[in-house]
């Protein structure tokens, strides 16, 4: 295995590592909050739509919020591991393998595009 | 929101992640009918918090075997092409079915993962000493701490196990788990990759797999984050519980107890 090689999976491991803690932070965090408030809203939600609600400044449960954001965080980080996956192939000048990324990360929008329409 | 079904859910999913971890699986077979017996879920909204929960586990997991060295990051990725393309397609042929009909095919596959995994007892590591030529542009080498020496290997037939991939993946849209099952003995088998660097490379492709799935589940409205939230983080919790207890407990003995339950579950699922 090469100093390369090694870079790269420090890399990928670390993307994965910082996703799951910040997303488990965030999920206990939201869970905190939920089970303090009485009355909690319907927790049927779509946690893109919430996220944007929250963004665009529109009243939003907190507890909800956080959980979306943790729920998505996680959801996300195997993509951003792909992303780092591509900048390490790129910088191995790794081509065929930079495109199979390439490849993957299109599908994965591809299907994003699909779920929002 | 109460603290009796928070707690609940959050033991379900430890107790899933631990039964998961000890088998070398994502957690979703057991947490599934768990979510649905138990606690009275509709299908819909246990897929989509066993795909969140598959998620945790397979990252978390994925985050130390990369570090290890032992899954075939160039391997994972070019069968995640295919994965990735048949978890869509089962996210959205899940979208379209009823409840009943998922229900109906999550148990017949439970009882066929306890067939297979009776049978994949019985099967004997291939490829041991690999002189052939082919399968050198994505070789892989890893330490075997257990044997304590470096395991050097070539990718073989790459074709089949693409096409289980793409099964394993079109699995993981339609019914929220993570395909290891089906991906890890046909890569073993059919590849000739050693079982350990199989596993970590399976799980390791599982989280974009399970998140190609996810956004289809998301964006019908069905997930409820009062249940995914607690059995993510207990998943992720017993996932822990069960890497530690895997080094003192032997998966083999405890397996033929998980076949009777998951094939008692499969039954209990029909019969609904």
């Amino acid at each position: 295995m090469n100093v390369q090689n090694h870079q790269a999976e420090r890399w990928i491991s670390l993307t994965l590592r910082i996703g799951v803690i910040t997303s488990a932070l965030l999920l206990s965090a939201g869970l905190v909050v939920e089970f303090l408030r009485p009355h909690a809203a319907s927790p049927l939600v779509d946690p893109l739509a919430i996220l944007k609600a929250a963004l665009s400044r529109q009243e939003t449960p907190p507890g909800i919020t956080l959980l979306s954001a943790g729920i998505l965080i996680l959801m996300f980080t195997p993509i951003v591991r792909v992303i780092a996956a591509l900048g390490t192939f790129i910088l191995e000048k790794d081509r065929p393998f930079a495109f199979v990324a390439v490849i993957v990360l299109t599908m994965f929008m591809l299907e994003l595009l699909i779920s929002l329409a | 929101m109460s603290a009796g079904p928070l707690i609940c859910t959050m033991l379900g999913g430890a107790i899933a992640g631990t039964l998961g971890a000890l088998l070398g699986l994502g957690g979703g077979v057991f947490l599934i009918p768990f979510l649905v017996l138990v606690l009275d879920i509709p299908m819909h909204q246990a897929i989509a918090t066993s795909i969140v929960a598959v998620i945790a586990t397979s990252s978390a997991g994925a985050a130390m075997n990369v570090e290890r060295g032992t899954v075939n990051i160039r391997l994972g990725m070019l069968l995640e092409i295919v994965t990735v393309l048949g978890a869509l397609a089962g996210g959205i042929t899940a979208s379209v079915l009823q409840g009943v009909v998922l229900t109906k095919i999550f148990a017949v596959l439970l009882l066929v993962i306890s067939g297979a995994m009776v049978v994949n007892r019985r099967f004997a590591a291939p490829h041991q000493h690999d002189t052939r030529k082919e399968g050198l542009w994505l070789s892989g080498e890893f330490y075997d701490e257990a044997a304590k020496e470096m395991v050097s290997y070539r990718v073989h037939n790459l074709p089949a196990t693409m096409a289980v991939s793409l099964v394993a993946g079109n699995i993981s849209g339609l019914l929220g788990l993570g395909g290891g099952i089906f991906k890890v003995p046909a890569m073993h088998l059919l590849s000739g990759i050693p079982m350990k660097a199989a596993a970590a490379t399976s799980n390791f492709m599982i989280g974009v797999t399970a998140a190609a799935g996810a956004f289809i589940y998301l964006s019908e409205g069905h997930l409820n984050v009062h249940v995914a939230a607690p059995a993510a983080l207990g998943v992720l919790a017993g996932s822990m519980l069960g890497v530690r207890l895997s080094r003192v407990l032997r998966a083999e003995s405890v397996k033929i107890v998980f076949v009777v339950v998951l094939a008692l579950a499969a039954v209990q699922l029909l019969m609904r």
